[in-house]
């Protein structure tokens, strides 16, 4: 029986630099699995191969026994894999509810372009106008999931940082992913909103019984996040196991966590 | 009064162009440098039917609109399947408008270099006001609905639009094509409104002019390329400014506008009715 | 046979006129993938530049009466300081405030209409011939005429581009534009400012712009609508790779010869198409070109 998310030696090169070399890796349902290692090791590059950014060189990308290696981005989207990125990347000339509502379309297609274009005169009742509202409404409740309902109207600009990266978790979650890829959702937060911002992907994980991979330096919330770590380091894997596993290997402490245990 | 309704009908067939261009530009967030290649397509259509074939013009019209549009699908379907960075699409854009100027240099049935003359005069105030009226009906529809959204979201950021499910090809080739619809109505009202037309009209500087158009109207406005296109037709003349200096106006413009005032004059607003223009909207908000 | 014996002067002296135009090609691609490999984004102003310092040339020779060396000096310096202000008024606040590649290419556009227009507004649009420089212009070899400028430029050409790799491979500066041209942040690691390394590049672009300006006016004589031929500049940069100089080099000799071949045994009026329909091509199914690195955008 295949595991939900299988990746089978999975390799990237670009041109002669090895960015990813020879993954295995196995992600159980419902489970979160946490990407850690020095910058550098490759771990963006395994979301960019899992999305689709970039085709794998070589190697197997299985979800649900299904193969992603080589579709491109927005089908793979389909399939039901979703993300953040490590520089945000909002739609930011728009609103707060519009960033949802972009991505609410993939799952509803209230109406058809030909119905766009010729049945929504001004002023008037149109099935355009109905969709739109229902999208509009169903938007509030995913930022409601993450908090930022007050902020509904405002310009994804003008969030402060901390509100951008929610709006990109409800951005995703609107997507309605049974995968969700989180590259470093708490960067440059501060300990106790790094902390909550945990709570809340707890929270939403059980809630909506999604299988997360998460990429995070912040290695309290690592430990307190994670089912299972993944240690990269030079694009190949250095280990796996439970958090307190990890904790003890030899080799994970010298190469990587002495060091970020002392920085946190 | 004559002399001023026909720097009106002018103005509004560069606004039915430039309504065009600011779906593909200002909302899809693309530059092309090939669009006076569509209106050439439209107007060659559209004097060719009437003249040589002699089809009554409202029939002409659209026909002149579907054929642009689908020349478009000529150099849209490989670019933006290939996904060519933004500027590759622009310079094959480019190369397309050069290659079609040519090939109508070239042509037996557009009459070579020399041109067509002695067209009918179809583009009236009334026609060429109605065709805009519904090149901004149509428009604003797209735009305002969840496939313009899609455009919108690409423009914004094709990565992140790509990882909200959005494939970039088919929206992009949409908004081309729409455009290329309206520059080629665009061209055929021009045709019948000069009532001559030649290759030299359609060069790579009426594909500039009209890009000017919407980046002074604002990104993301549809009014305000009209607004521009009114001004850019209105204001020269009443000055009575040389052809060259208008030019070097323009360029002198777009620099400024872009370095200065990105959001032109009605950056990702429109003018309406029903608000206060002023308000900062967002599309459906 | 007696056919082929007839027709192989044909062909050499179709490659010899080729390689004389492509060699001028190569001057512009070169200049125009410098910028592109530092900003990453085409330069459509480039070509006005070019245009420019085809006038510049003209000037100093027929009004002030100066030589050839003197002229080219001063093309070359009057469009690197026109390059380098190219970058300070259009682009460098649009690169501060990081604004999306439609920007620069907009500013770009704005830049070259109105460079070129002023030339008519003040100039003309009359085509100014420089002053015959040889008695007998052109030179035998093997059959084939070539013009004893024709060659010269050539050499040249040769000569710039290699002191160009030369540089770019050999000095401080030059290794920190390198670094700089795969990633900015570089520029600052190597304690130079990323300002001032862009401004140099423009400059140094600006140089092959006069270089090549001049030697297209003593072909073709300066006007202001030579746009059509400085566009070759980027078409020979994309066939040999956007970024890369030895491509840029490749393309533009390649394009010139393929050109020509294309003017002589198909039709002159095809050529352009012709150019253009390969630039389609190459953009299309190889868009990385010859020698050219695969630009993927960052995620």
């Amino acid at each position: 029986m295949a595991d939900f998310l299988d990746i089978r030696g999975l390799t990237k090169h670009f041109g002669g630099i090895l960015a990813v070399e020879d993954l295995s890796l196995s992600v159980a349902q419902g489970t979160v699995l946490g990407i850690i290692g020095p910058n550098g090791a490759g771990k963006t590059t395994v979301f960019n191969l899992i999305t689709g950014v970039y085709p794998p060189s070589e190697g197997e990308l299985l979800l649900e026994g299904q193969s992603l290696a080589g579709l491109p981005p927005h089908t793979i989207v389909q399939r039901g894999v979703a993300r953040t990125f490590q520089n945000i990347r909002l739609f930011r000339n728009l609103t707060v509810r519009q960033n949802i509502v972009t991505a609410l379309d993939l799952r509803q297609k209230p109406y058809s372009l030909a119905q766009a274009l010729l049945c929504n005169p001004p002023f008037v009742e149109s099935p355009v106008k109905a969709g739109e509202r229902a999208l509009r409404e169903r938007a509030m409740t995913y930022l409601e999931l993450v908090g930022i309902e007050a902020q509904a109207d405002r310009r994804a600009d003008n969030l402060p940082y901390g509100l951008q990266r929610k709006l990109e978790l409800a951005r995703a979650l609107a997507l309605e992913p049974k995968l969700l890829l989180l590259d470093e959702p708490a960067a440059g937060m501060n300990p106790d909103e790094s902390m909550e911002l945990c709570a809340l992907i707890r929270s939403i994980q059980r809630q909506l019984s999604l299988t997360v991979l998460v990429i995070e330096h912040h290695m309290d919330l690592v430990m307190e996040l994670c089912d299972r770590l993944c240690v990269l380091s030079f694009g190949k894997k250095l280990a796996e196991g439970t958090p307190a596993e990890i904790q003890s290997d030899p080799a994970v402490l010298k190469a990587y966590l002495g060091e970020g245990w002392v920085r946190a | 009064m004559t002399y001023l309704k026909g720097i009106a009908i002018l103005a509004m067939i560069n606004a039915i162009s430039a309504v065009g261009l600011a779906v593909f530009t200002g909302f899809t967030g693309m530059m092309s440098l090939g669009h006076a290649a569509f209106m050439a397509v439209g107007a060659y259509t559209c004097a060719i039917a009437t003249k040589t074939f002699g089809l009554p013009f409202l029939l002409a019209l659209p026909l002149a609109g579907l054929v642009a549009g689908l020349s478009s699908l000529l150099i849209g379907i490989p670019t933006l399947r290939a996904n060519l960075r933004s500027d590759y699409f622009t310079i094959a854009t480019l190369g397309f408008g050069e290659a079609m100027r040519v090939l109508l240099e070239n042509l037996t049935i557009t009459n070579g270099a020399r041109g067509m003359a002695g067209l009918k005069n179809h583009s009236t105030f009334g026609v060429t006001l109605a065709v805009l009226v519904l090149v901004i009906f149509f428009a604003k529809n797209f735009v305002f609905s969840r496939y313009g959204r899609m455009a919108i979201a690409i423009r914004e950021d094709p990565v992140a639009a790509e990882l909200s499910g959005i494939g970039l090809f088919p929206v992009r080739l949409r908004s081309m094509f729409f455009s290329a619809v309206c520059a080629g109505i665009g061209g055929a009202l021009m045709a019948h409104h000069i009532r001559f037309i030649q290759p030299s009209m359609f060069t790579g500087v009426q594909s500039t002019l009209l890009t000017a158009t919407v980046v002074a109207g604002g990104m993301g406005s549809l009014t305000g390329p009209v607004l521009a296109a009114f001004l850019f037709a209105f204001v020269p003349e009443l000055l009575r400014v040389a052809d060259m200096w208008r030019l070097v106006a323009y360029g002198a413009l777009l620099v400024a506008i872009i370095v200065l005032r990105p959001q032109g004059l009605m950056g990702y607003r429109e003018l309406s009715l029903r608000r206060p223009s002023g308000r900062r909207r967002a599309p459906n908000g | 046979m007696e056919g082929l014996v007839l027709k192989l002067p044909l062909a050499f002296q179709t490659l010899v006129t080729g390689l004389a135009i492509g060699g001028i090609y190569a001057l512009m691609a070169v200049g125009y993938s410098l910028i592109f490999s530092i900003l990453n984004f085409s330069n459509f102003a480039y070509g006005m530049v070019i245009m420019l310092a085809s006038f510049l040339g003209y000037f100093a020779m027929s009004g002030l009466g100066l030589g050839l060396g003197p002229a080219l000096l001063c093309a070359m310096l009057g469009a690197a300081l026109l390059s380098f202000l190219n970058e300070r008024v259009a682009y460098s606040s649009l690169r501060r405030r990081r604004a999306p590649p439609l920007y620069f290419m907009i500013s770009a556009m704005g830049t070259s209409i109105f460079l070129e227009n002023m030339v008519y507004a003040t100039i003309g649009s009359r085509y100014n011939a420089y002053p015959e420089l040889f008695a007998v212009p052109t030179l035998n070899i093997f059959g084939a005429s070539i013009g004893k400028m024709d060659l010269f430029a050539m050499v040249f050409s040769v000569l710039a581009i290699s002191a160009l790799t030369f540089f770019i491979h050999h000095t401080r500066l030059g290794i920190a534009i390198r670094g700089a041209s795969y990633d900015a942040s570089m520029a600052e690691l190597n304690g130079v400012s990323l300002d001032w390394l862009i401004g140099t590049v423009f400059a140094l672009a600006g140089l092959f712009a006069g270089l090549s300006g001049v030697f297209l006016g003593i072909k073709y004589m300066a006007y202001p609508n030579m746009g059509w031929i400085t566009n070759k500049a980027y078409i020979a940069a994309v066939i040999g790779g956007l970024g890369s100089l030895p491509g840029a080099v490749a393309g533009g000799f390649l394009l010139g010869v393929l050109e020509t071949f294309v003017s002589v045994y198909l039709s002159s009026t095809l050529r352009d198409v012709f150019s253009f329909s390969l630039l389609i091509l190459f953009l299309v199914l190889m868009p990385s070109g010859l020698f050219g690195k695969t630009l993927e955008e960052k995620v």
